[in-house]
């Protein structure tokens, strides 16, 4: 992931697609993996049948 | 380290965060309720008052209010206290600004005499402004009349022994630790404005209703990590962006790595050990 350097008001904003890419990622290996958890870590059913509609 | 939301009393029970409008709370009540607090009040502000002649006192028995949250439209005072009306006078009040870290806003201490002035020979024949802060928080504490410490307000409850008292000491002394572990936040308009432009950028690229994210806010130096949520995802499951380091963590709250690494293995190479930094 590429880091911020420079927060002043004049910086220029960074690659955010480049963030969200990355969360994304980690959101969907954890949302594919959910099953393997304990189930107090675990996507309930009812909503992973949603996330996948 | 993420700053732990709840703390542990002596007895090893977690207790609730302690946050500034906690502070207005006990105030609030304790003026209402007791005249030996508005005693101890005028006697510690007079300590070290600029001029003590604007700490006005008053019989011991007359009627004090307490209001959190007065609004005018001069702005906000956390508690506004009057004490001291009689038949015939109008109160004197005490405007009165709690801070445990948050920075002063621009002409903060001006605001207040502003809004003091205001009331006067309406409201209130006089009045004084007072900031309760710990003893270290910044030196623009002078332009109020008084400054009164966290600690001596804190000492004023340790020395009580009823439980209601000791328990005020104890939320007190939080407040003091909280200072003590952090300094004041002063609001950073870059990191602020950062902060906002990530907000935007998240309404307008991640699916909506999927998500929950951190909304626009006030910031400081270096409030820089960032945290997602699935709405799906059960309690405490989130991701932290730390935007300085570029390092992207999935928090899950367990205390066990173990069952992490079945994750671990049908990733391979994708997935890092999972460690147990903080939870």
């Amino acid at each position: 992931m590429p880091k911020v350097a420079d927060f002043s008001l004049d910086a220029q904003p960074p690659e955010f697609e480049q963030f969200f890419a990355a969360i994304e990622f980690l959101a969907g290996l954890y949302e594919k993996s959910s099953n393997l958890l304990p189930e107090a870590l675990r996507i309930p059913d009812i909503q992973k049948a949603l996330l996948t509609e | 380290m993420p700053v732990p939301k709840e703390d542990s009393n002596k007895h090893g029970k977690l207790v609730s965060p302690v946050e500034e409008r906690h502070i207005d709370y006990i105030l609030e009540e304790e003026f209402s309720v007791s005249s030996e607090f508005l005693s101890f009040f005028l006697q510690q502000a007079r300590l070290n008052a600029n001029d003590k002649s604007r700490i006005v006192g008053c019989m011991q028995d007359g009627e004090c209010i307490a209001v959190r949250s007065a609004t005018t439209e001069k702005g906000e005072t956390d508690l506004l206290v009057k004490y001291g009306a009689t038949d015939r006078t109008l109160p004197i009040a005490i405007l009165i600004e709690d801070k445990i870290r948050a920075g002063f806003q621009p002409n903060q201490p001006k605001r207040y005499r502003e809004r003091g002035d205001g009331g006067k020979g309406k409201e209130w024949s006089e009045y004084w402004t007072c900031l309760v802060a710990h003893t270290k928080y910044s030196t623009d504490g002078e332009d109020f009349d008084a400054v009164l410490s966290l600690e001596s307000i804190q000492e004023y409850f340790a020395s009580k022994t009823d439980e209601r008292s000791r328990f005020r000491a104890r939320i007190l002394e939080q407040t003091i630790r909280k200072y003590e572990a952090t300094g004041i936040q002063i609001i950073d308009p870059g990191m602020t404005r950062f902060r906002s432009m990530y907000a935007s950028e998240c309404a307008r690229s991640l699916q909506p209703g999927q998500w929950e994210y951190d909304k626009a806010r006030d910031a400081w130096w270096d409030d820089t990590w960032f945290y997602f949520r699935g709405t799906a995802w059960p309690k405490g499951v989130q991701i932290r962006h730390q935007a300085r380091t570029g390092r992207i963590d999935l928090i899950l709250p367990s205390s066990d790595p173990t069952p992490l690494r079945a994750v671990v293995e049908q990733w391979g190479g994708l997935v890092p050990a999972p460690t147990t930094a903080w939870n």
